[in-house]
């Protein structure tokens, strides 16, 4: 199977007031071509930095991160944005969608700055909305939309682009059990269908029984054995 | 974009609409303030190019106004070849017209005496001497005026009705008009009428002006009045109205620079005002990096936006400069909007709305995608 991304022994420190955070303190990871990947992992065990080491938004500050055979651990700031305009796409837990913009143009954000047929695109904007099962509303703002339509949409517009690879960071987080349920389905749905590979921080262990691989993340470091960690969150959250 | 940086400044319509307010009193103000000073620049040319001839006035004096000639002079300038008549003049403003006082400068009541007997002679006499009402005075007429339509229509008078100038009544003969305002807003008088009015000396004028035979020999006439008198000037027409050109264009950039310190203002308002919209937006546009923008796609929206607000604060005080413009109109004022001015105010709003977009499309450029990654 194609890997996607390798992330080999990374490292990264930031400085928050006056002391060094270490983040992630030597992580490696593959990502394969159709992986549905799960990382789980309690506040600040470093699983959030991780997906923008791979996601191409920030540089490690040691080891290497590869992209399709690439490393792009010292790209300058453009050829990253390249890399994410043309091969990634995120889902965000807050959606971050444009608010004065409809539910088809937000969609389009991503072509904006692309020299592509802005037909065609709308076209595909279009196929993609009606995926994610958003074809009658097409020309509604975020706000006459529920939060799960919301989380649709953005999945739509992580698609224009026709990615490599999908980064969520919590997906789910914004929306109750109900809507997360439909909406970590609907990706699932891609990446049995569409062969869509996926990678997904979170904090709900509700996932892990989609994923074919799961991380589990601690102090900055991915544990080795995390049977016992995961059953113990699934019994918590039922 | 071009539809996103618009809807942009939709979403804040009170913030944008105060930002739009300043670049548009600020160009409002330059178009009315210039458009005063180019209409008042306009008129005094419009009189100088209807006094042909050479004006002759005392040296070192601005002009006629402040000038003073021993009216014996006539007949030294009659004397010499080349020269059809020397017609005298004093030249004032009125004090007072019906006991109003009445405002010094350019916008007042101006006073004229003349000698009629020479001034009627004087073949480039155009001053004065299309008459609308009754008929323009001869030297006979003493405690006669004539008076120009705009005091007419100032204080409702008549042929035969009085009006009071600077205290003294005079019965009015004629009512005359011409293209300039200023024209109009002139009463004439018998010179000697005029001399007593303002206790001026006994055989003494403040201006001649030269009637030639031939046009064309102004200059030569100029040569010989400076050589022969030293302490006299002497200028055509065209001469003095370059000189008040050169003023007046001091003046114009004077009140430009006035103005547009206001719109500078307003241009510090753009950046405050795009400044606190990318500053709440960081999520948002931390987003736009994420999906795949460019830190210079992210600066063209902002300076898109900045644009708009000079393009379309350009345009509203454009509109509302022409509404000012006219109300100087009605108050008395002579003003002209030209299209010049009107394409200089434009091209400043659209440089204050840029310039105030820089820095904030610069802050938006640098906002980090993680940003919009992170938890609520």
């Amino acid at each position: 199977m194609k890997v996607i991304v390798e992330a080999k022994n990374i490292e990264k420190e930031y400085l928050m007031g006056q002391s060094v955070v270490h983040a992630l303190r030597g992580v490696d990871v593959t990502v394969h071509e159709k992986d549905f990947i799960v990382i789980l992992g309690p506040s600040g065990s470093g699983k959030s930095t991780l997906l923008h080491l791979l996601g191409a938004l920030d540089h490690p500050s040691k080891g290497r991160v590869f992209f399709e055979g690439k490393d792009i651990s010292l790209l300058d700031d453009w050829h990253l944005a390249m890399i994410r305009r043309n091969k990634i796409g995120f889902i965000f837990q807050a959606f971050n969608l444009i608010p004065t913009l409809t539910a088809l143009e937000n969609v389009l954000i991503p072509t904006i700055p692309m020299s592509i047929d802005k037909d065609a695109a709308e076209e595909r904007a279009r196929k993609l909305l009606s995926i994610v099962g958003l074809e009658s509303r097409l020309s509604h703002k975020p706000k006459e939309l529920s939060g799960g339509e919301m989380q649709r949409v953005s999945i739509a517009r992580a698609l224009i682009n026709n990615p490599a690879i999908l980064y969520c960071d919590e997906p789910t987080g914004n929306l109750d059990s109900v809507t997360g349920k439909q909406i970590v389905e609907l990706m699932k749905s891609l990446n049995d269908k569409e062969d869509k590979t996926f990678v997904i921080v979170t904090h709900d262990p509700g996932l892990v029984k989609y994923a074919n691989k799961v991380f589990y993340m601690k102090d900055g470091m991915i544990m080795k054995d995390h049977t016992k960690e995961i059953r113990l969150l699934q019994k918590i959250r039922g | 974009m071009i539809k996103i940086a618009f809807l942009n400044l939709l979403r804040r319509k009170s913030r944008t609409f105060l930002a739009l307010l300043g670049i548009m009193i600020g160009v409002a103000a330059i178009i009315a303030l210039v458009s005063v000073v180019d209409g008042i620049q306009g008129e005094v040319k419009n009189i100088f190019s209807q006094m042909q001839g050479v004006s002759v006035t005392q040296k070192g004096s601005f002009g006629p106004i402040s000038s003073g000639l021993d009216e014996s002079l006539g007949n030294e300038f009659e004397a010499m070849p080349g020269v059809r008549v020397a017609v005298p003049q004093i030249i004032n403003t009125a004090l007072s017209v019906d006991d109003q006082k009445i405002a010094m400068g350019l916008s007042g009541v101006r006073m004229i005496g003349f000698d009629f007997d020479k001034y009627l002679l004087a073949r480039n006499a155009p001053y004065m001497t299309n008459m609308v009402e009754g008929q323009m005075l001869t030297s006979k007429d003493e405690g006669y005026v004539a008076i120009g339509k705009s005091v007419k229509d100032a204080y409702n008078k008549v042929v035969g009705s009085t009006i009071k100038v600077n205290g003294k009544k005079f019965k009015i003969k004629g009512v005359f008009s011409s293209s300039s305002t200023l024209i109009d807003q002139t009463i004439a008088f018998n010179l000697k009428d005029l001399r007593d009015l303002l206790v001026f000396p006994e055989g003494r004028v403040t201006a001649f002006l030269l009637d030639l035979d031939n046009p064309d020999d102004d200059q030569k006439i100029i040569q010989q009045i400076k050589f022969k008198y030293p302490n006299l000037n002497a200028r055509t027409a065209s001469d003095s109205s370059a000189m008040i050109g050169d003023l007046f264009e001091n003046l114009r950039l004077l009140v430009f620079a006035v103005a547009g310190l206001a719109a500078v203002v307003a241009g510090v308002g753009i950046m405050n005002t795009l400044l606190m919209s990318v500053l709440e937006r960081f999520k948002e546009i931390g987003a736009l990096r994420a999906v795949g923008w460019t830190a210079s796609n992210v600066m063209f929206m902002v300076l898109l936006e900045s644009i708009f607000i000079g393009v379309l604060g350009g345009l509203l005080g454009i509109g509302l400069g022409f509404i000012a413009s006219y109300g100087l109109q009605l108050a008395g004022l002579t003003a002209k909007v030209t299209l010049e001015l009107v394409l200089q105010a434009f091209v400043f709003a659209l440089v204050l709305g840029l310039v105030g977009g820089i820095y904030p499309a610069y802050r938006a450029s640098k906002m980090d995608p993680i940003q919009a990654l992170r938890e609520e």
